[in-house]
């Protein structure tokens, strides 16, 4: 089975074979560039992901681990065709996964799966974030997300009255 | 440390992007940045444009990304749209009276409109029903096109402009339902079924035929058409690869000698994911499925299925349905029952059944996800039992709506302690539903309790 040595920011390497590797579009397009630049063909890929650190690198590995069986979802799937499966999607497993993480580490795994771009945990990921913001008040929305109001002036209140007529319906 | 800030806007416009029309507009009021993206980068689904809107207020989404809107009236018949940029919108939803000028333009100028959903209602009120036939170029790079009545709705749509579905001559065409309940043998030329053969086109996948009439039965004649469509369909091309999502709804009523018509519109299929086949009317008499063209489709079918809902008493030829026909099934995820009339005793025993099915099938186990039981009668004495089995079953979602459980006494209590065995959190909600007595129900739903993990 063909390896591939990928190594955290901060020096932890993972081998994860690279059938699994290549769900990640990021690090596929880096194993087919070594591929090129290399003229040893059995050579063992080494990718390095500055960005990203080894407890995150574990949890997008872990994640990918569980769904490598699952179709892979085309990048650019119509948004009209995706909004029903982001749901569908979420397994009691999933969701046994996000359950003991908080704000920072799902920030973290949200950057996580955009940079190795893994369409299926990015969904899952802001789709948690979505479920935080919605039913909220704006102060909830405010307090849990720690944002503080920068409106100037009447500004706040001026969307505020600008929102008004969506309740109507 | 990372917060929300840290996120790129592609990413946070994604987030946003997830939220109704209305929580999109609260998210504007959180931060500049926030209203920013909202008013720039998020697509806004179900924009609702109505009287009462504000011309001053409309005139805002002139400019935005606006993905989907619904005109909820005949406001529209004269007046133009203030919609300018229609590049994003996919999605068209018409409530009642609206199909004129305004609409046709819109709907011809969104150049990639995939979406339309057509409710209609009171057609006396409404001269100029005549016009659908404008939204004809429109139709051809339709892919998804719902046909649905309202309330009190009758015979609307004229036979020159849906001619093209029923003829393959929407290429794109991927998902149709069609509510057919008001097509009226009556009046020739909207009877549409009555006239002209149904043949689908080759990339249709999900296919809906409702008839949620309960006073004109008449309907239901567009079921033989369609099977008859469909007969035609696999004798010319045997390279279609048939349809994922079948539902037929308020099928059972017809009567017994057309069963085998319709019944070629199941056993056509092999590569089916989900499998809705209900009535809607409990009270309609002499009707009922034959249970072995049922189980022939399930058969045909056990490596994709993964969603079924099934009216399981429309087998009136037995009392005892057998939860057998479901061993077999090797990706089943969703199973939804459906009594309308709750005329059998022993609902406790299908509970029983279906656990039994579990612990003796290697396939069924482990994959059923969510069951949902409508419309059942549980008797006091054997819902103790029906707790353990239902335990045993280890769903992550159960649902009992309209369950008549209330009738005898045991209510709130019961559900409760359900739930709590299965560690689940209950909740209660109020569904619309396509019975007809009483449109309103009581759903019962139990999801996972976010405090257990």
């Amino acid at each position: 089975m063909a390896l591939v040595r990928v190594i955290s920011s901060d020096g932890a390497a993972f081998l994860v074979s690279q059938r699994l590797a290549k769900r990640s579009g990021k690090l596929k397009t880096e194993i087919e560039t070594f591929r090129k630049s290399s003229d040893n063909s059995e050579a063992q890929p080494e990718i390095r992901i500055v960005t990203i650190r080894a407890e995150i690198l574990r949890l997008v590995l872990q994640w990918l681990q569980q769904h490598q069986n699952d179709p892979v979802l085309p990048a650019n799937q119509n948004e009209q065709d995706g909004r029903g499966d982001a749901e569908m999607g979420q397994s009691q497993w999933d969701r046994d996964f996000l359950a003991p993480m908080d704000l920072g580490i799902v920030m973290e795994l949200i950057l996580a799966a955009n940079h190795l771009e893994v369409k299926g945990l990015l969904d899952i990921t802001c789709k948690l974030v979505e479920s935080k913001i919605t039913g909220r008040t704006v102060d909830e929305i405010r307090t849990a997300f720690k944002l503080k109001s920068d409106f100037k002036g009447n500004e706040e209140e001026q969307t505020r009255l600008e929102n008004r007529w969506c309740v109507e319906n | 440390m990372n917060s929300i800030e840290t996120l790129p806007n592609e990413i946070l416009c994604k987030i946003l992007g997830f939220l109704s029309t209305h929580e999109k507009f609260r998210a504007r009021e959180v931060c500049q940045k926030w209203k920013g993206q909202v008013d720039e980068n998020v697509p806004f689904f179900d924009v609702i444009l109505s009287n009462s809107s504000d011309p001053a207020v409309l005139a805002r989404f002139q400019t935005r990304r606006v993905a989907s809107i619904i005109l909820p009236g005949p406001s529209y018949l004269c007046s133009n749209i203030p919609i300018q940029n229609l590049s994003h919108l996919c999605r068209l939803k018409l409530v009642g009276n609206v199909v004129g000028p305004a609409v046709t333009d819109l709907a011809t100028r969104a150049v990639n409109l995939t979406e339309l959903e057509i409710w209609m209602n009171l057609d006396s009120d409404w001269p100029e029903r005549k016009k659908t036939c404008e939204l004809l170029p429109a139709l051809r790079k339709i892919k998804n096109l719902y046909l649905r009545n309202s309330f009190g709705g009758i015979a609307w749509f004229t036979f020159e402009c849906w001619k093209p579905i029923l003829r393959d001559e929407m290429p794109k065409l991927k998902r149709l339902e069609i509510d057919v309940s008001r097509w009226r043998a009556t009046d020739r030329d909207t009877n549409l079924f009555g006239v002209v053969t149904f043949k689908p086109s080759a990339n249709l996948c999900e296919f809906s035929l409702y008839n949620s009439s309960e006073t004109q039965p008449e309907g239901l004649n567009s079921y033989v058409r369609v099977a008859a469509g469909w007969e035609e369909r696999s004798e010319g091309a045997s390279a279609s690869k048939g349809l994922r999502k079948l539902n037929l709804i308020g099928v059972t009523r017809r009567v017994v000698t057309d069963y085998k018509q319709w019944g070629i519109l199941l056993s056509d299929q092999g590569n089916l994911e989900e499998l809705q086949l209900y009535d809607s009317y409990s009270h309609f008499p002499g009707c009922g499925y034959d249970m072995s063209i049922i189980q022939q489709a399930l058969r045909n079918n056990v490596d994709s299925l993964h969603t079924i809902r099934l009216d399981i008493e429309a087998d009136r030829g037995s009392n005892e349905f057998d939860m057998g026909i479901f061993a077999p099934l090797a990706t089943l995820r969703h199973l939804h029952l459906i009594r309308p009339g709750g005329i059998l005793r022993d609902s406790g025993r299908i509970v029983r059944d279906l656990c039994r099915i579990q612990n003796c099938s290697t396939v069924i186990k482990g994959t059923l996800r969510s069951l949902l039981l409508y419309g059942f009668k549980f008797q006091k004495q054997e819902i103790d039992d029906v707790i353990k089995e239902m335990v045993k079953l280890n769903l992550e979602r159960v649902e009992f709506a309209r369950s008549a459980v209330f009738e005898i006494g045991v209510g709130w209590n019961y559900f409760q302690r359900l739930a709590l065995q299965m560690n689940m959190k209950p909740e209660v909600k109020v569904i619309m539903t396509f019975l007809p007595s009483g449109s309103y129900g009581v759903e019962f739903r139990f999801i996972p309790n976010a405090n257990s993990s």
